[in-house]
């Protein structure tokens, strides 16, 4: 484990069964915070509406609102509100499309996918890309079918001609791991990966017979036990569906992507080791829209989190 | 706290030279916090908590150049996320934008596509300053956009300051001023208003532009 090139990626699939433990679960996401809150003698106080008002016009539509918006919508309740922001055109410049959200949504994402690269063209595949989220909020695509479009297509072929950097850009783009170079030590991945599941230690998880381990170490493939990716990801033709499907199916594949918009829309990081029931409950709600990108938007900022009243008070 | 209230007041007056300052009080490091740091889930204080304070976020550089636009009537030119591509060309020199949305835009943060390869700023820093400087210059100092005017139209001899600093801020920020927002703003009028900056327009809208321009770039303008 001392070989800092080989790339290892472990994914928690026993947070699948704790995960179906909160979905049964009677707790919502307000009552997590609300919950949270009280216990420390803390209580929700929402924003005047004016501010809730400007937060909900910039987020959704990317301009401030209108004085005639701040008075429309005075009375409104939070999720009226939102209602009613959701249902304005967003920017001039984006031609009244929502698209604009998925954009930034996913920036994190364009900074990996489109750094720069001898072998990709910033305009024509920005262009692409742009062009595919326009048809995916036209055709109401959920955010997996995203997903499984964005690691099938030649742009992602193009731009990642190995194995492994097709291994690290999937997981980074949809699994949500920070970040990763090959200087970087291998504990410090098993780290990572294991304090964005349960907490368990890097030794643990190691062993812990719950987690599948998936290994892109061709030292180590045929190694009983371990799946290696490096035949999983190939380095020619398109990826193989298992490999997709290995990353799509991960209880962090959800998980992920409600850490991104979770930060995007609270600026903030989402409360991580020390409170996964909020993440937890939201990649469950999520998966059960059937990965609606719209339903977590409208979860996020319609939470007691979102509505509460800004730091300057 | 009193202390704290009162350097997050003042930094909603400071003009952006001083942003820097006021984004470090914004992610609870700046002066005045005293360890006292909301973001901060070890702290002693209920500002500590998870979920105590809404969220609150430095606004992308087109929704900053729309934002503005839409309050004073200016027209930055555009940059057209729908239209096909343009060519390597036009889109590597000077965007598929006109007017000087594009250049505005790379500064502050950058647009939706240029530079998504290398990330969106999320800081105030100086280049960010000078640029949103110029570009409120720009909007509030633009004769022909009135916007920012009770009536979108030239202030006429039955305006008074009041009713300019109140469509200013309901626009700018989507509330009436608070009585001591009101009262600096007075302030600045009376003074402006015996020696205005522009001597081809009346004083009142010399007066009002100025005060447009200082509203436009505080923190509080640029945060949400």
């Amino acid at each position: 484990m001392k070989n800092t090139r080989t790339i290892s990626m472990i994914i928690g699939v026993s947070l699948a069964a704790a995960s179906l433990a909160w979905a049964e679960s009677d707790a919502s996401l307000d009552d997590l915070i609300r919950d949270y809150l009280s216990v420390r003698g803390a209580t929700v106080q929402v924003a005047p509406p004016a501010q809730l008002a400007r937060r909900y016009a910039i987020d959704l539509t990317g301009v401030v609102p209108s004085a005639a918006d701040i008075d429309a919508t005075r009375e409104l309740s939070p999720g009226e509100m939102f209602d009613y922001f959701a249902n304005k055109p967003a920017m001039p410049h984006t031609g009244g499309e929502r698209p604009y959200v998925w954009v930034n949504l996913l920036k994190d994402a364009d900074h990996f996918l489109f750094s720069n690269s001898s072998q990709f063209s910033q305009v024509t595949h920005i262009r692409e890309f742009r062009d595919q989220l326009r048809r995916v909020y036209a055709e109401g695509w959920s955010y997996k079918e995203f997903a499984r479009w964005a690691l099938t297509s030649q742009m992602f072929l193009n731009r990642f001609p190995s194995a492994a950097d097709r291994a690290n850009a999937a997981f980074f783009l949809f699994l949500g791991r920070d970040s990763f170079s090959s200087e970087v030590p291998v504990g410090n991945m098993w780290n990572t990966y294991a304090l964005r599941n349960d907490g368990i230690p890097a030794s643990q998880a190691e062993t812990n017979p719950d987690y599948h381990v998936y290994e892109y170490a061709p030292e180590r493939c045929g190694t009983a036990g371990v799946v290696c990716t490096a035949t999983l990801w190939s380095q020619t033709g398109s990826i193989p569906a298992e490999a997709i499907d290995m990353v799509l199916s991960s209880p962090m594949f959800a998980e992920a992507a409600v850490e991104r918009y979770w930060q995007r829309f609270l600026g903030s990081r989402l409360p991580g080791v020390d409170f996964p029931e909020i993440r937890r409950t939201l990649a469950v709600g999520f998966a059960q829209s059937g990965y609606d990108v719209n339903w977590l938007i409208r979860e996020l900022t319609t939470s007691a989190a979102y509505i509460q009243e800004m730091m300057f008070r | 706290m009193k202390a704290t209230r009162g350097l997050v007041y003042s930094c909603l007056l400071v003009i952006l030279t001083l942003a820097p300052a006021c984004a470090g009080l914004v992610n609870g490091s700046g002066n005045g916090n005293g360890g006292d740091n909301p973001n901060d889930p070890n702290g002693s204080s209920d500002r500590s908590l998870y979920f105590y304070y809404g969220p609150m976020k430095l606004m992308y550089g087109e929704t900053i150049l729309y934002s503005i636009a839409a309050i004073t009537g200016h027209d930055f030119g555009s940059w057209d996320y729908t239209a096909p591509d343009p060519g390597t060309g036009a889109f590597a020199n000077a965007g598929n934008g006109n007017g000087s949305f594009y250049p505005h835009c790379r500064l502050l943060g950058g647009c939706m596509e240029h530079r998504i390869p290398q990330g969106r700023t999320s800081f105030v820093g100086t280049a960010y300053v000078l640029q949103l400087e110029k570009a409120v210059t720009e909007a509030c100092y633009d004769r022909s956009a009135f916007g920012m005017f009770p009536g979108a139209q030239a202030p006429g001899t039955g305006v008074q300051a009041i009713d300019v600093i109140e469509h200013q801020y309901r626009a700018a920020f989507g509330v009436s001023p608070s009585p001591d927002d009101l009262e600096l703003s007075i302030a600045y009028f009376e003074s402006h208003l015996q020696a205005p900056e522009f001597t081809d327009v009346s004083a009142m809208e010399s007066a009002g532009r100025g005060h447009c321009r200082a509203l436009l770039t505080t923190n509080r303008f640029l945060f949400y």
